[in-house]
């Protein structure tokens, strides 16, 4: 029996870029070697899994330029082995210190499975090179590796200046070339922010789909004559979809959501801050305050403060019955929605940051995995599909004017642009004109021409909407600023021995191996 | 590794500050006569940039000739190095705090890095939050300010409003849609409520007479709110009715009349898109919701001892390690129970058999 319709599940990975080869050790640097123990590796490990078993699956990935970076970073690839070495040991110490308590004992192995696993996967068998994995599954044709902003830029905010868009684009389609060998066919606009016009720029590079939050597309001009389930097309002939709500509220709802069951692991306990300070020590970082440390052993409960230990076989059971009754759900939905749409086979799209799954939701992955095996195995009214097989199918489609939004809080740009935060543009506009300005140049020396590439790079980095983010957010806003301050700051440093025309190559260099993202840059997009 | 960073560091460091004087001399010496201003700390940092790629090229053809030469006096040289070094100065302010940049770990010295505070380039900027509002921010040089001013006349400046003022751009037509009287007109930021999707809007800085006549300093680029809401359905012939369409985007029982259930769209994606997570990565690290008082106890015992450095120490029929002088230390989650610890040391020629079993109890009353 043919299926009524697609489910396309849109991952996005992202993370700033941080990294501190001036320092030993950097707390931020966590973030990365987090994600990979909890998702990056886990999900490749699925994928992979999913593959030798000759189950078809569709994901789509969007793995962004400064996550791709940092992941092929050779100093972050060997802090990450030493984190993991350090976890390693921890483990050891909790598998004697729960010998008494066997439900924490068996999660302290549990723990320790994890990390030795992640580093025997990392280490022994891809080499360090994640990103050939995913590379190699885009191949297979079951994964599509997305692009996004080089650095997470929000662009409604940089469009101000068309140089700034069109640098956060362009520098991010060259490292995706770079990376995966072709030609990007989707991005992901950061934030999923949209305004009127993106579409343009993303058409000079070739892109050929986005994807809006739900709002953006179902408030296009024209009206959507499917709503958000099916693809259209923007002035620019871009393709656009557009994100559906019951899908995305089933797994993001802190309340309705699945990860909040109570059989679910509990992300806000964690023995960085449970145990015993002198115990932890060696594990925390050297300036002294507690951190999650990854490790915990308790099951959200219910509402209250008290928690009880965790049972991963539980939590797997009903990570299996989650992704049945998502499954069915989504069977319901495509059901009524092929009956209504007039012989179109509707598509669901239902994107989700990347690391939901296994860092906030420890038993997502699992889920995933459920899902994609139930919808391969056991119904055959839907099937997975990525956006450009959808345009595949469906090369004809209406012509929308998408409205400008986000998915951010609120729907548009209060995020990244409120009291915590507003003051940093007026820098980076004028940082972004000043690049311009110097992007004409053509005719330079070997020399200032890395000079000026490397002012691209401090600029691009300052533009990542990361910083404005955690300003709103504020428990890293420090680091947030600081960050910020500094990247116009290097900018400003290049600038002016450009303009005395008296390159230090120490500082350059320097600098180049400090924010050493993207290898190939070309000042020359910001012209 | 680190330590070649650390010493890399140093060297810049070094430089940095070696360089700073080094060029401060150099740029008095070749800046040709560029300027013409004499308060260079309020010159437009814009200006300042244009010049400087001008200097530069400037700087190519004249290289040769002697640059001192071509002052007209003394005097006047004097005025013009002075601005100079109050500009490079000012760069070296900035430039020298980089030495905090690549330094140490301490927090506080990267408060002192500053970038500049203002850029005096008459400029005032329009950006869009959302569909019901903006945000605008300038930036004027006394000097644009004074040109304008003195277009007012005399008896009405000091009676003049200072307003950021809004308009409504209609294809060609533009009309005044809101005044907003401000503190500061030189520099300055405002969050603007025009509450009106799908439209375009452009801003203007200036003085407003009480006669109802604006002298504008600046005037903005142009931008436009998103739309909201659903678009007619008559636009496309063969859409789906309207009850329908509403039911596939999972809306329901919205009301009867079209106002009713536009009015409830909009909420209902008010109310939707502002319970969003978005960027779950990054999010402060507590969301449990305040709860009654609270209270956690738990135990831990530790055993510690010490025998030879080279026998082997057992607990049941796990290996103890010991420390290169025999010590060993162990630390167990000790939940309520009786446990017993039965340790056995015997030395490493295999005579020597020690064992000792303590029994612990924990309760509690």
């Amino acid at each position: 029996m043919a299926e009524k319709g697609f489910l396309s599940l849109i991952l996005h990975a992202h993370l700033p870029f941080v990294r501190h080869p001036e320092y030993e050790e950097f707390l931020e640097e966590r973030w990365l070697f987090e994600a990979l123990t909890e998702t990056y590796i886990p999900l490749l490990l699925m994928m992979e899994k999913l593959w030798e078993e000759g189950v078809d699956f569709r994901l789509t990935m969007n793995i962004s330029p400064t996550l791709c970076s940092m992941l092929e970073d050779e100093l972050l690839q060997r802090r990450y082995v030493h984190y993991l070495e350090k976890m390693i040991e921890l483990c050891e110490k909790e598998i004697t210190r729960t010998r008494y308590h066997p439900q924490f004992n068996q999660l302290a192995y549990m723990y320790y499975h994890i990390f030795t696993q992640s580093r025997h996967t990392f280490l022994d068998k891809w080499k360090k090179d994640i990103l050939s994995c995913f590379r190699t599954l885009q191949e297979k044709g079951k994964l599509e590796i997305i692009t996004c902003g080089a650095t997470h830029g929000y662009l409604p905010l940089l469009a101000y200046q068309p140089a700034a868009v069109r640098a956060q684009i362009k520098a991010a389609v060259v490292s995706y070339r770079r990376v995966f060998k072709r030609q990007p066919k989707g991005i992901w606009l950061p934030e999923c922010g949209y305004f009127e016009g993106l579409d343009s720029y993303l058409k000079e590079v070739g892109i050929k789909y986005f994807i809006l939050e739900t709002h953006g597309l179902l408030f296009s001009r024209p009206r959507p004559k499917f709503g958000v389930y099916s693809s259209y097309y923007t002035p620019a002939q871009v393709a656009v979809f557009g994100r559906d709500m019951e899908t995305s509220k089933s797994v993001w709802s802190a309340k309705e959501g699945y990860p909040g069951d109570y059989n679910y692991r509990e992300y806000y306990r964690d023995i960085g801050f449970d145990l015993d300070y002198d115990y932890l020590k060696p594990y925390m970082p050297s300036v002294g305050s507690r951190i999650f440390l990854g490790i915990k052993y308790y099951r959200i409960t219910g509402p209250g403060k008290h928690k009880k230990p965790y049972n991963q076989a539980q939590a797997l059971e009903k990570a299996a019955e989650h992704a049945g009754n998502f499954m069915f759900n989504r069977q319901k939905q495509i059901e009524y929605l092929y009956s209504k749409l007039g012989g179109r086979k509707p598509i669901i799209v239902s994107p989700y940051d990347a690391e939901l799954f296994g860092h906030w939701w420890f038993e997502g992955v699992n889920f995933l995995d459920f899902l994609i095996r139930k919808i391969y195995y056991d119904q055959s009214d839907f099937k997975l599909i990525t956006p450009s097989e959808y345009l595949r199918l469906y090369p004809r489609n209406q012509k929308i004017r998408p409205a400008a939004s986000s998915w951010g809080w609120k729907g548009y740009s209060e995020v990244w642009l409120n009291g915590s935060n507003d003051w940093i543009y007026p820098h980076l506009h004028r940082a972004c004109e000043l690049m311009h300005t110097l992007a004409r140049h053509k005719k330079v020396s070997s020399l200032k021409r890395r000079v000026l590439n490397q002012m691209a790079r401090e600029l691009l980095l300052a533009q990542s909407s990361d910083w404005p983010f955690i300003m709103k957010t504020g428990t890293f806003a420090q680091y947030a600023r600081k960050r910020f301050v500094e990247h116009l700051q290097n900018f400003y440093t290049l600038y002016y021995q450009f303009r005395r025309r008296e390159v230090e190559e120490d500082v350059l260099r320097i600098l180049e191996d400090k924010d050493n993202i993207f290898p190939g840059i070309n000042y020359a997009i910001f012209a | 590794m680190l330590g070649k960073i650390r010493k890399k560091v140093a060297a810049f460091k070094n430089k940095t500050r070696g360089k700073v004087k080094k060029s401060e001399k150099k740029d008095k010496k070749t800046s040709p006569k560029s300027s013409s201003r004499s308060k260079s700390s309020r010159v437009s940092w814009r200006k300042k940039i244009v010049r400087r790629i001008k200097q530069s090229s400037k700087k190519k053809l004249e290289s040769s000739s002697n640059l001192s030469s071509s002052y007209k006096s003394k005097k006047e040289k004097n005025v013009l190095l002075d601005s100079i070094s109050a500009l490079v100065s000012e760069e070296k302010v900035a430039f020298s705090q980089n030495k905090y940049r690549l330094g140490e770990i301490k927090e506080k010295e990267s408060i002192k890095i500053r970038l500049p505070q203002r850029y005096f380039d008459n400029r005032i900027v329009l950006m869009v939050r959302d569909p019901w509002w903006l945000y605008t921010y300038w930036d004027i040089s006394p000097e644009r300010e004074k040109d304008v001013r003195a277009e007012i006349p005399l008896a009405l400046r000091n009676k003049c409003k200072r307003i950021v003022r809004a308009y409504e751009v209609k294809g060609l037509k533009e009309e005044v849609f809101l005044d907003i009287e401000v503190e500061n007109i030189y520099f300055g930021n405002w969050y603007i409520n025009v509450n009106k999707p799908e439209a375009a809007f452009c801003v203007e800085i200036g003085y407003l007479t009480p006669q109802g006549r604006f002298y504008s300093l600046a005037r903005s680029n142009i931008v436009s709110t998103p739309y909201f809401g659903l678009s007619n359905a008559e636009e496309e012939e063969w859409i789906l009715p309207e009850e329908e369409y509403l039911k596939i985007l999972g809306l329901y029982n919205l009301g009867k009349s079209s106002l009713e259930v536009a009015g409830k769209i909009e909420e209902i994606f008010r109310r939707q898109i502002s319970s969003f997570l978005s960027s779950s990565y990054l999010l402060p690290s507590s969301n449990v919701s305040a709860d009654k008082f609270f209270f956690e106890l738990a135990t831990e015992l530790i055993i510690y001892g010490r025998t030879e450095p080279d026998a082997t120490l057992k607990l049941g029929s796990k290996k103890v390690p010991l420390a290169k002088d025999g010590t060993f230390r162990l630390r167990f989650l000790l939940p309520e129970g009786k446990f017993s610890f039965p340790f056995e040391a015997s030395s490493s020629s295999g005579k020597h058999k020690v064992k000792v079993s303590p029994q612990v109890e924990r309760f509690t009353l």
